[in-house]
């Protein structure tokens, strides 16, 4: 094994371990190319995060000190293993780039585009005017239109997708031959992240090594050369992107690739019964700072009947999780009524409603904020309990969502994402409610936790006859759990239909702008 | 069961300098309400013989222009300080209470009236506003903690309010009024306690605070008056003497910086406890 000196990225034996925690990563070989994209895949807690730091050199950022050995461990031709803190900071920004997956945290609000972007630059003293025409180049790489008019512009005016590119050029702009993009498109819509991916995609080809950090193979699949798969801080396998996808060898990979949703959903043609709720031209609108009103949904109607899962897609912003508040009765409409059960929900009295909130109710995105942070999980349950018609106790809703007892005297700080959410899941159950309406309840999960939960769901639906209201950005998701399925865009229903309907033969030209995002995602992922 | 898993933890996120404050402040609750126990003597006992006796075995802290002992009146003394200050926060904080909650949970119009009251007090200063109640309502102890509880009310009313607001538009909150609790119910069960309890961190800030005040304004003359042992009137009282006998200053100035320190860092321990 000679020293390559070509490699942007080369690791041999990297042992990071923690006092108190252990050895996080143990022996992980990673090398990149320049002008290759290499992957890194793992469930959550495989070392990946850690990873990320430790390539940065920022191991021990994360609260407690590390200890960082390797038998070698080059960026570009400096050898890592003997650089003092200085060293680091002159490597970092122009020897190797980052990319966070939080483009609105990692972006300072007040600061405009330009001074956060030129800041790598300005650190290394150079002139102001070259700075400028840097800035503006590195935001043009990243795929942002009009860079002169972005240069001025701060976070908050930009959409998440173009923050993230944004974040992008700043770690493009002192020509880092190494960037290191940690879950860069998790945070987006389908269609921002293949434009976002594209940008990337023309980075390596200009040839810029990258390194990505994601579990979510469809995106991997559709820009990395080779991958690497973590598991608990091992590598259990490697090789060519197509080849691990299309023939897996470790089992931790095998679930990784069987957890991407992919393919219709499996099982029969539910029975439909009685329409459930029902929305009759819903609008509604909200003012914005300007002083002008912006309809978020605008004249929509649905119905959503006994047994029926329905799903509402569109990007961020298209007025799907303002649906979904009116038809829990969260929010209500500006025009328009929504019946439950054939009886007025929306146009009920506020006293009306009170006593038939249990029948509807919600599983949220983020489900550790709907939790009291004083409860115990059996206290949340209980008290769930005592308002519904439910006789069932704490333990068999547990069992239901196939959650341990011993939960019951935890607080849902100290569980996992997956065990939060089927928690929420627990608790609305609690209420028997007749409809389920869940916004975005997997878009903050990892892809084999995801497919779990929406196993789980699919699970509960059925065996319980519910209704259910499925809200997601995730196209794949939708067609594997929904039987019919609303596409939104700028608070309109542009299409609707069967799943299957819609999804072999979309009519709006938006439907399948958004299809056609997802089906980019690789041949490999498009099997089944 | 819970009780049993989480107080040690509590009491662990008090660390050491949190214990140390805890264990004073107990000891200052102590000789409040029983002052004998660490002083038997009267604190008004006068001895001329005895009088300007430097600190000592006989007499810890010496004793002052009429001989009287001045670790007894400073133990003595603690009743009313400590009194004062818990009962001046007691009025800021229940008048914040009322101001804070109506402002953060009611109609628009009444937090935008309430809100701008609030500011216009806070533009004062509040000892300066203490000053000025002092002045109207005349001279002792009742009008010195009444005008110290109104001038940290609006302090109080601020903090109250935007924790309520956002307690109140949680997603725990909204979770619970889904589930169809009534609004008293979740008001009792998620907003209440979750707003309290970080107030009572700043509470336990705010009296180490209000001792200062009130000690500040029977400096002044206008609170308590000289006989009685309050702090601020000893201090007070021993200026005159400060170049010959600066332990009748330095003693009750000790007590009132190391009670206002104490409850200082157990309300910064009691914030982070809450937090957590």
């Amino acid at each position: 094994m000679s020293i390559d000196e070509t490699l942007a990225l080369d690791i041999r034996g990297l042992r990071v371990s923690f006092a108190g925690v252990g050895e996080v990563l143990r022996g992980v070989d990673l090398t990149v190319a320049p002008g290759e994209c290499v992957a890194v895949v793992g469930e959550s807690g495989s070392g990946k995060s850690v990873l990320v730091r430790s390539v940065l050199g920022l191991a021990s950022e994360g609260g407690s000190t590390a200890l960082v050995s390797a038998d070698r461990f080059t960026v570009g031709r400096t050898d890592t293993r003997r650089l003092s803190a200085r060293g680091w900071r002159a490597l970092r920004g122009a020897g190797v780039g980052l990319v966070l997956q939080d483009a609105l945290a990692s972006l300072d609000p007040l600061r405009t585009i330009g001074a956060e972007v030129g800041e790598t630059l300005a650190l290394r003293k150079v002139p102001r005017a070259q700075r400028r025409e840097r800035v503006l180049r590195a935001l043009e790489a990243a795929g942002l239109d009009s860079p002169e008019l972005r240069f001025v512009q701060r976070p908050g005016q930009l959409s998440g997708g173009m923050r993230q590119r944004a974040l992008i050029a700043s770690a493009l702009v002192a020509a880092p031959p190494l960037l290191v993009l940690d879950e860069p498109t998790t945070a987006l819509d389908a269609t921002v992240a293949a434009r976002v991916l594209d940008t990337l995609a023309a980075l390596r080809d200009a040839g810029t090594a990258l390194l990505l950090i994601s579990h979510d193979l469809a995106a991997v699949a559709q820009i990395a050369d080779r991958v690497v798969v973590l598991d608990d801080g091992a590598v259990v396998e490697h090789g060519p992107i197509a080849r691990v996808l299309m023939a897996p060898e470790h089992p931790t990979t095998r679930r990784l690739v069987d957890a991407v949703p992919h393919g219709p959903k499996p099982g029969p043609a539910p029975a439909l019964g009685p329409v459930m709720l029902s929305a009759r031209g819903v609008s509604r609108t909200f003012p914005t700072p300007g002083g002008g009103h912006v309809r978020a949904v605008d004249n929509v109607d649905l119905d959503l009947r006994r047994g029926e899962v329905l799903g509402l897609v569109g990007e961020s912003g298209s007025g799907k999780t303002t649906l979904a508040r009116l038809l829990l009765a969260a929010d209500l409409p500006d025009a328009g009524d929504i019946t439950l059960d054939g009886e007025p929900w929306s146009g009920a009295t506020h006293r009306g409603r009170l006593g038939r909130r249990h029948q509807v109710q919600l599983v949220p995105q983020d489900p550790l904020a709907s939790f009291d942070p004083r409860f115990t999980a059996g206290r949340i349950l209980r008290e769930a309990l005592a308002r519904g018609r439910s006789t069932s106790s704490p333990a068999e809703l547990l069992d239901a969502v196939r959650l341990p007892h011993s939960v019951l005297g935890r607080r849902p700080r100290s569980l996992s994402g997956g065990q939060r959410q089927r928690l929420a899941i627990a608790r609305a159950l609690a209420l028997e409610p007749d409809v389920l309406v869940c916004d975005e309840p997997v878009s903050a999960l990892d892809v084999t936790v995801q497919a779990e939960i929406l196993d789980l769901l699919v699970g509960l639906q059925r065996s319980r006859a519910l209704s259910m209201v499925f809200v997601s950005h995730d196209l794949a998701v939708v067609r594997r759990v929904c039987d019919t399925v609303l596409v939104m865009r700028e608070g309109r229903v542009v299409e609707r239909g069967p799943v299957e309907e819609v999804f072999a033969e979309p009519q709006h030209p938006f439907t399948r702008e958004l299809l056609a995002a997802r089906r980019s995602a690789g041949p490999a992922l498009r099997r089944a | 069961m819970t009780a049993t898993t989480t107080r040690p933890a509590r009491l662990r996120a008090l660390g050491v300098t949190g214990a140390f404050a805890l264990v004073f402040i107990l000891l200052m609750v102590v000789a409040a309400v029983w002052p004998t126990l660490f002083a038997p003597g009267d604190p008004d006992a006068i001895d001329p013989r005895a009088a300007f006796t430097a600190p000592g075995l006989a007499h810890w802290f010496g004793t002052d222009e009429s001989g009287r002992d001045v670790f007894t009146r400073v133990v003595h003394g603690t009743r009313q300080s400590l009194g004062i200050g818990a009962a001046a926060t007691a009025i800021g904080v229940g008048l914040a209470l009322v101001i804070g909650l109506l402002a953060g949970l009611g109609p628009r119009r009444l937090d935008a009236a309430l809100s701008r009251v609030i500011e216009v007090l806070f533009a004062l200063p509040s000892l300066v506003l203490a000053l000025l109640l002092v002045a109207v309502m005349g001279k002792g102890v009742t009008p010195t903690l009444i005008a110290v509880g109104l001038a940290t009310a609006p302090g109080y009313a601020r903090i109250l309010r935007s924790q309520v607001r956002s307690v109140a538009g949680s997603a725990y909150v909204e979770a619970a009024r889904l589930e169809g609790q009534p609004a008293l119910l979740v008001f009792g069960r998620h907003v209440a306690p979750n707003t309290l309890w970080p107030l009572v961190a700043i509470a336990t800030l705010g009296v180490g605070q209000a001792i200062v005040w009130v000690s500040a304004l029977s400096f002044l003359g206008l609170g308590a008056l000289p006989p009685s042992p309050e702090w601020g009137a000893m201090v007070n009282g021993g200026r005159v003497y400060l170049v010959r006998a600066w332990w009748l200053t330095l003693a009750p100035g000790l007590a009132i910086t190391l009670t206002a320190a104490a409850l200082t860092v157990l309300g910064r321990r009691l914030g982070r406890v809450a937090a957590a």
